[in-house]
């Protein structure tokens, strides 16, 4: 116990008036907290700007924004703000990374950056809607170079509908050596083939397993072949032989056999199909994340 | 009045002495000394998010690097609490990159070990393992690679090398008997396979597949009769399809049904004792 208040509590007990013993309580009382709150000087602004810089490099986003807040929140901060902003977009938090963003638009150091990190969020979030709304307000876009916006939209759409862009304006938007690649993407995308699923459906029609091999499942296709040939075979020749019944039964399942093949040949030609616009998809897709939506990094070291 | 004088004096020199200790004590003790505490606090409270990143704030802010090899670890098990393995192994492994004691080295390694363990990589807790039995001479300590090996085989449900692990402790470990327990109540694969071989469907019924087991001897039944019948009435060509298509592939699929349902029902009897294990024992687990 503290020196003070043991005199007070056991030495003097009795010989002094209550108000100087509540007084002298009191004051001790303020003055050992004073002593606490004076020696924990790991909370300032200062500190926890460095702690969330620590914690920044270190790749740990979440604790590095709530560091980030506090500072901001005894005080604005452009890098703070900044770095929080980035910290949320890094753990996908993208709305929320907007907001901070918005903040350092006007007549901030951080100003363009800040514009090019919004952009990047807010397509990110995946509302086309709203980035072609704010790319065309000045106050969003005001000083970033328009081709950064418009390649982005256009590349968007041609994730979605490659075959609506209209390759001239396009190629245009990018330099070598990214032109370079987007040639080769569109290019690929041209090339892809599609299966007609009613063709597969006739050919299985005509030539049980037909359709199938015309998908490219050459496997499935001998064998629907193989087992309805088969089943049919020998509902004939059991009909033949006089077993009406066995007859019957291997009739009904061949029948069921034949049926199943047109119909899976159909449903084939569309996984096909379907399989082939989402692998595009997705490898357009990772081409554009990994070239950061053809936005610029921010130029300070750490960002990635 | 003379008192009055006292109290003032010691007033005075007790307020004095209260804000030199503050200010002009050790604040970066103090200061450092609260966040431990704050952090030792929400560590034990489950709190692992809010303790780590206090224990980070030491590790960043605590000069002396003898206290990191705690903060590491406790970053580390708070991690391995939220499910977090590979942060938990990366804080385990910069604990060991610090000089430390063999005893406290020891005890990281395992801790390690238990993640791999939980993680499934086996073969690297395997190694592991291996290397802390090189260095291991003692009883206590061999008493203790003997324990974690047990543990190793346990998340490998391999309870019959389980047990004899903890009996190496000594004789009647109960987590000895336990393992042993859990390896009798497991259904022999082979045995359930055979005895589909012989009488279709009983492999399923004794592994408690009732209905699959009487579908199984049906199925094979109704085909076996088929596939006689058309070669007893000389329709070969009958006889070889129904055999071949539909007794055959009803007679194996009988024989390979009851051995993946053993081989279920041995795999839900180990998750289930494992889980029994992991929150009941109240030793030291992984």
């Amino acid at each position: 116990m503290n020196p003070g208040l043991t005199f007070i509590f056991t030495k003097w007990k009795g010989s002094a008036d209550l108000a100087l013993r509540f007084w002298m309580l009191l004051l001790i009382s303020f003055s050992s907290y004073y002593a606490q709150i004076s020696a924990e000087d790991y909370f300032t602004p200062e500190n926890r700007l460095r702690f969330a810089d620590h914690l920044f490099a270190d790749k740990d986003y979440l604790r590095a924004f709530y560091e980030y807040k506090e500072v901001i929140s005894s005080g604005i901060n452009d890098t703070a703000v900044f770095n929080a902003a980035y910290s949320l977009y890094k753990i996908g938090r993208y709305s929320e990374a907007i907001d901070y963003y918005t903040g350092l638009f006007i007549n901030r150091e951080l100003d363009y950056q800040a514009k090019i990190e919004f952009f990047r969020n807010l397509y990110l979030l995946n509302l086309p809607e709203r980035f072609l709304y704010y790319s065309s307000q000045s106050l969003y876009s005001s000083g970033i170079e328009p081709y950064l916006l418009k390649r982005m939209i256009v590349y968007g759409d041609f994730i979605e509908r490659p075959s609506s862009v209209d390759s001239t304006e396009f190629f245009q938007l990018f330099e070598p050596p990214l032109a370079d690649s987007i040639r080769a993407l569109y290019s690929e995308s041209r090339s892809l083939t599609y299966k007609d699923p009613w063709r597969a459906a006739i050919y299985s029609a005509i030539l049980p397993g037909a359709g199938k091999i015309y998908t490219g499942e050459t496997g499935d296709g001998l064998t629907s072949l193989v087992v309805t040939g088969l089943l049919t075979y020998i509902a004939i020749d059991n009909l033949g032989a006089g077993h009406d019944f066995r007859g019957y039964l291997f009739g009904a399942l061949a029948a069921y056999f034949y049926a199943g093949n047109i119909y899976g040949s159909f449903n084939s030609a569309m996984i096909s199909n379907a399989s082939v616009r989402i692998n595009l998809k997705i490898k357009l897709g990772n081409f554009f994340r990994n070239n950061n939506f053809f936005l610029p990094l921010p130029e300070f070291p750490g960002y990635e | 009045m003379n008192k009055i004088l006292v109290a003032s004096y010691l007033l005075a020199h007790l307020l004095l002495t209260n804000i030199f200790a503050g200010e002009g004590g050790s604040p970066e003790f103090t200061g450092l000394k609260l966040i431990e505490n704050s952090a030792d606090s929400l560590f034990r409270n489950a709190k692992y998010y809010d303790a780590v990143t206090e224990y980070k704030r030491l590790l960043f802010f605590d000069p002396d690097k003898k206290n990191h090899v705690k903060y590491l670890v406790n970053i580390g098990d708070s991690y391995s609490f939220g499910k977090f393995y590979h942060k938990s192994l990366a804080y385990y492994n910069k604990a060991l990159d610090l000089q430390i004691e063999t005893s406290i080295e020891t005890d990281i390694s395992y801790r390690i070990y238990a993640v791999l363990l939980k993680i499934g990589d086996f073969t690297a807790a395997e190694n592991l393992i291996a290397d802390l039995e090189k260095k291991t001479v003692y009883g206590p300590a061999m008493d203790s690679l003997y324990y974690w090996r047990g543990w190793g085989n346990i998340y490998q449900y391999k309870w019959f090398e389980a047990a004899k692990e903890f009996n190496k402790i000594s004789p009647g470990h109960e987590l000895s008997r336990y393992c042993r327990g859990v390896n009798e109540s497991l259904l022999s694969v082979e045995l359930v396979k055979i005895m589909s071989f012989i009488i279709p469907g009983s492999g399923q019924i004794y592994s408690g597949n009732y209905f699959s087991g009487i579908a199984s001897f049906g199925w094979t039944a109704l085909w076996g009769y088929n596939m006689i019948d058309a070669f007893a009435e000389n329709r070969i060509f009958d006889g070889l399809v129904i055999g071949d298509l539909l007794f055959l592939r009803f007679y194996r699929g009988n024989i390979q049904n009851a051995g993946r349902f053993a081989e279920e029902k041995n795999l839900n009897i180990s998750e289930n004792a494992l889980l029994y294990l992991l929150s009941n024992y109240e030793g030291i687990k992984p």
